[in-house]
């Protein structure tokens, strides 16, 4: 499972698919404060990063990828 | 010069295109004259459903659009429930028209404009209005053109200039609907070569999250790149009109990387001036700051040099706008960079088409030269063969053995060297059978999603090559046994489950070449085909009677979804089950002196199995006798070569037969059947010789005077009025300069 969802953070690991972005939109609309983290996730479908955009969250740590971090810095920096 | 935004599946999609407007064209006049012809008809239907299908691969929705009215008209008359008139014909050529004017601009510009819609709706609602009964199918939505156009933004700039060298600026705005396709654009993007800036722009225009369709894609990308055009755009190819590139040409880099530095040291003194705290070590932070602006001015600025002292009084007397003002001096000539500042003006806009394509590494020669090359080598070996017999005529005629032995080792050399030469040709017009596959995985998407299948489709072997002609005539029957096996082959999810399978389908497509042959195998774990159901329906149709059928066996059976005329679609669908069958698909490869093998199990899956020549330019025969002629056997089709006695030879009613590996194959005369009115000449102690041959399912022994040599040989077509017997498939000349008749096996029985 790429994305567990837990009580209060979610954990992303690895390449999030596009099939998790159902799960993840209802899981942080179900309460508002929830964190994401990003730490070990390597790809995440645009699915599922729409979902993050819209629902402000910000990921207290950067992918440790250099790559998706790249990405994902300004984005989440100006959010 | 094809323009580098077409890809090659395009470029072969025109090509066919082409071929098939033109058959069209051809049909629908035939029609208009003789508009009984119910094959010419047929093959009009087909041609139709086969451009319908293959524009469907791409993103035209006009084309689509028109084909398909096209097709239902066509499908209504051939069903003889319309008569074809003067309007139809009128109305199929303006639509004929449009299609190849659309093509024609594919061909120019790799895509279309997006203002063919209407004409499009207007031809497509003409040929529906010719139906009784209209098919109530809404127009397809003309997709909104892409937001990939625009001023390079200011944060690009300013990435770009800390990197030397001409750039490129990529805008990626994905189709909002590309994740149904299973598209990952951020992947696409992520893997855009050359990459040197990026981010991801539009979420702020994400509504928020409870109204959020998280499936509609809206953000887009934004990205520098060092790598060339080429290289974008080959990475691009799948997209390339949701992508815009604008060219940033080399920038001095260090007169920009100067200005920038420039630029920030600046805004930075003027952040400093501007502190207005008392602090002690005001005095001296303002000393340092002006010594930092002396410096940037000392090269060019000499009237700021000069007004600085001053100024520098002023703002330690707590009045800094002199200074200020100075500094927005200094910051004239360079575009200021402080947080306040604007962007540096943005480059020109380069048109993409206007960039050199990359420089081919191949050569593209007209395939008729090729051809024509083939052609010469075919009579350079007939040429080699007829040394052998020079040699003998050397000794025996001349009587010059020393001669002959010359002769005999300048042949060696000839044989080898053309033997090359062949060689050398027949790679040239090997082709990869990726060119076929590479539809695939988009036809099985988008056919799987229309019918509600959910379906993971296996390619093996690509890289597997064969002769192009070959190659590019195994697109078609493919094509129809892939949509056969997602529409008739595999269940849905639901029923999967109730079965106890894996909810996704299965759809394996694999090539590999096994000695001189390409062996193509498409296998599924689908529903399999029922043997009681052909059989009942080949009964209803009339293809086989009712004892007939009961008496194959299972494996028999499921044959007969080969018969013409077949077709055991329940519901008519647009994907197949037009009855363009599989007759159809076996006549195809067939004509490739190819075959085609069925195997299925009820419930586990069908595998078919398509086995093709690497080549059909050299085909090795078995050259054999008889009736004291030379005919020659194409050695694909023979097992065995054996003599038998008459006492091994069994009567079974009026047939006789022979037991050969616990099979028991009819024997037939070839005297017989090429009719020839003599037995065929048995040796002296009353064998026979017999050519055991593979005849599709079946095996015959056939009975010939005796077997000489095989050969490589190159056919030639049988032409004028010899063109009308079925029985040989060609003509090639022998060492001697006799003419060899070649068998064709399928249709001597």
């Amino acid at each position: 499972m790429p994305i567990r969802l837990l009580k209060t953070r979610a954990v992303f690991t690895g390449e999030v698919r596009v099939e998790e972005a159902d799960a993840l939109q209802a899981w942080l609309g179900e309460r508002p404060g929830r964190r994401v983290e990003l730490a070990q996730c390597t790809h995440l479908h645009p699915a599922s990063l729409q979902v993050l955009l819209a629902a402000r969250v910000r990921p207290a740590k950067l992918p440790a990828d250099p790559a998706l971090a790249a990405w994902l810095a300004p984005l989440f920096n100006a959010n | 010069m094809i323009h580098s935004a077409i890809t090659p599946l395009m470029a072969q999609f025109l090509a066919e295109g082409e071929e098939l407007l033109e058959g069209i064209g051809a049909q629908v006049m035939a029609l208009e004259t003789r508009p009984g012809d119910a094959a010419a008809m047929g093959e009009l239907f087909r041609l139709v459903h086969t451009l319908k299908g293959n524009s469907g691969l791409f993103d035209l929705p006009a084309m689509t659009h028109v084909l398909h009215a096209a097709e239902d008209v066509m499908d209504t008359v051939r069903q003889g429930r319309m008569a074809l008139t003067r309007e139809h014909v009128d109305r199929l050529l303006a639509a004929m028209d449009f299609v190849g004017t659309l093509c024609a601009e594919l061909g120019r510009n790799g895509s279309l404009s997006r203002d063919h819609g209407g004409t499009a709706n207007a031809l497509a609602q003409g040929l529906r209005a010719l139906l009784a009964a209209p098919a109530g199918e809404a127009p397809e939505e003309v997709a909104t053109p892409p937001a990939t156009t625009g001023p390079v933004p200011a944060e690009a700039m300013t990435a770009a200039l800390r990197h030397p060298g001409g750039l490129w600026f990529l805008r990626y705005q994905p189709d909002p609907d590309c994740f149904f396709r299973g598209e990952d654009p951020f992947h696409t993007a992520r893997g855009t070569p050359g990459l040197v800036w990026q981010r991801i722009v539009g979420g702020e225009a994400l509504p928020a999250l409870d109204t959020l369709d998280p499936y509609r894609c809206v953000i887009g990308f934004e990205m520098l790149s060092e790598a060339a055009a080429g290289e974008i755009e080959e990475h691009y190819r799948y997209d390339r009109e949701r992508l815009g590139l604008i060219a940033l040409p080399a920038t001095d880099s260090g007169a920009g990387l100067a200005q920038a530095v420039r630029a920030c040291v600046l805004a930075t003194q003027r952040q400093i001036i501007a502190l207005d705290d008392d602090a002690p070590w005001r005095p001296g932070r303002l000393a340092a700051a002006v010594a930092v602006l002396a410096n940037l001015a000392a090269p060019d600025h000499h009237d700021v040099l000069a007004l600085l002292p001053a100024a520098q009084a002023e703002a330690l007397a707590g009045r800094p706008e002199a200074l200020l003002a100075l500094i927005d001096r200094l910051a004239e000539p360079a575009a200021p960079m402080g947080p306040s500042a604007a962007p540096p003006p943005a480059e020109e806009a380069v048109d993409p088409a206007l960039v050199a394509p990359p420089q081919g590494r191949s050569l593209r020669v007209e395939q008729g030269k090729i051809d024509r090359l083939m052609g010469l080598i075919g009579e350079m070996v007939v040429a080699r063969n007829a040394l052998p017999f020079l040699a003998q005529r050397a000794e025996k005629v001349y009587g010059s053995r020393e001669m002959a032995r010359e002769i005999k080792a300048q042949h060696a050399v000839i044989n080898r060297v053309t033997e090359e030469m062949q060689d050398a040709i027949m790679r040239i017009r090997m082709t990869p059978i990726s060119v076929v596959f590479q539809r695939f995985p988009r036809l099985v998407r988008d056919v799987s999603r229309k019918l509600g299948k959910e379906v993971e489709l296996v390619l093996d072997g690509e890289e597997t090559e064969a002769d192009k002609a070959i190659i590019e005539a195994l697109g078609d029957p493919l094509v129809h046994l892939v949509r056969n096996s997602l529409d008739h082959g595999l269940e849905s999810a639901a029923e999967r489950r109730a079965c106890g399978k894996a909810p996704a389908g299965r759809l394996a497509i694999r090539a590999h070449q096994e000695g001189d042959r390409i062996l193509v195998d498409i296998s599924d774990d689908g529903r399999g085909i029922d043997p009681a159901r052909i059989r009942a329906k080949a009964v209803e149709k009339g293809i086989v009677d009712a004892a007939a059928a009961a008496a194959m066996d299972d494996a028999e059976a499921i044959q007969l979804i080969f018969a013409a005329g077949f077709s055991t679609a329940e519901t008519i669908s647009d994907l197949s089950g037009r009855g363009v069958g599989m007759d159809a698909v076996r006549n195809a490869i067939q004509a490739l002196h190819g075959d085609v093998l069925l195997t299925s199990a009820k419930g586990q899956g069908t595998q078919l199995r398509l086995v093709l020549p690497l080549s059909m330019a050299v085909t090795r025969v078995l050259v054999l006798e008889a009736a004291g002629q030379l005919f020659a056997m194409p050695v694909d089709v023979v097992i065995e070569t054996k003599r038998i006695a008459p006492a091994a030879i069994h009567g079974i009613k009026t047939d006789r037969t022979i037991v050969h590996r616990d099979r028991i194959p009819p024997m037939r005369d070839l005297n017989a059947l090429l009719g020839i009115p003599r037995p065929a000449r048995a040796a002296a102690d009353g064998e026979q010789s017999l050519l055991v041959v593979r005849l599709g399912e079946s095996v015959v022994a056939l009975v010939v005077d005796g077997f000489r040599e095989t050969l490589d040989v190159i056919q030639k077509p049988l032409s004028g009025v010899l063109a009308g017997i079925p029985a040989y498939s060609g003509t090639t000349l022998m060492g001697d300069g006799s003419v060899l008749l070649v068998l064709n096996p399928r249709m001597l029985l």
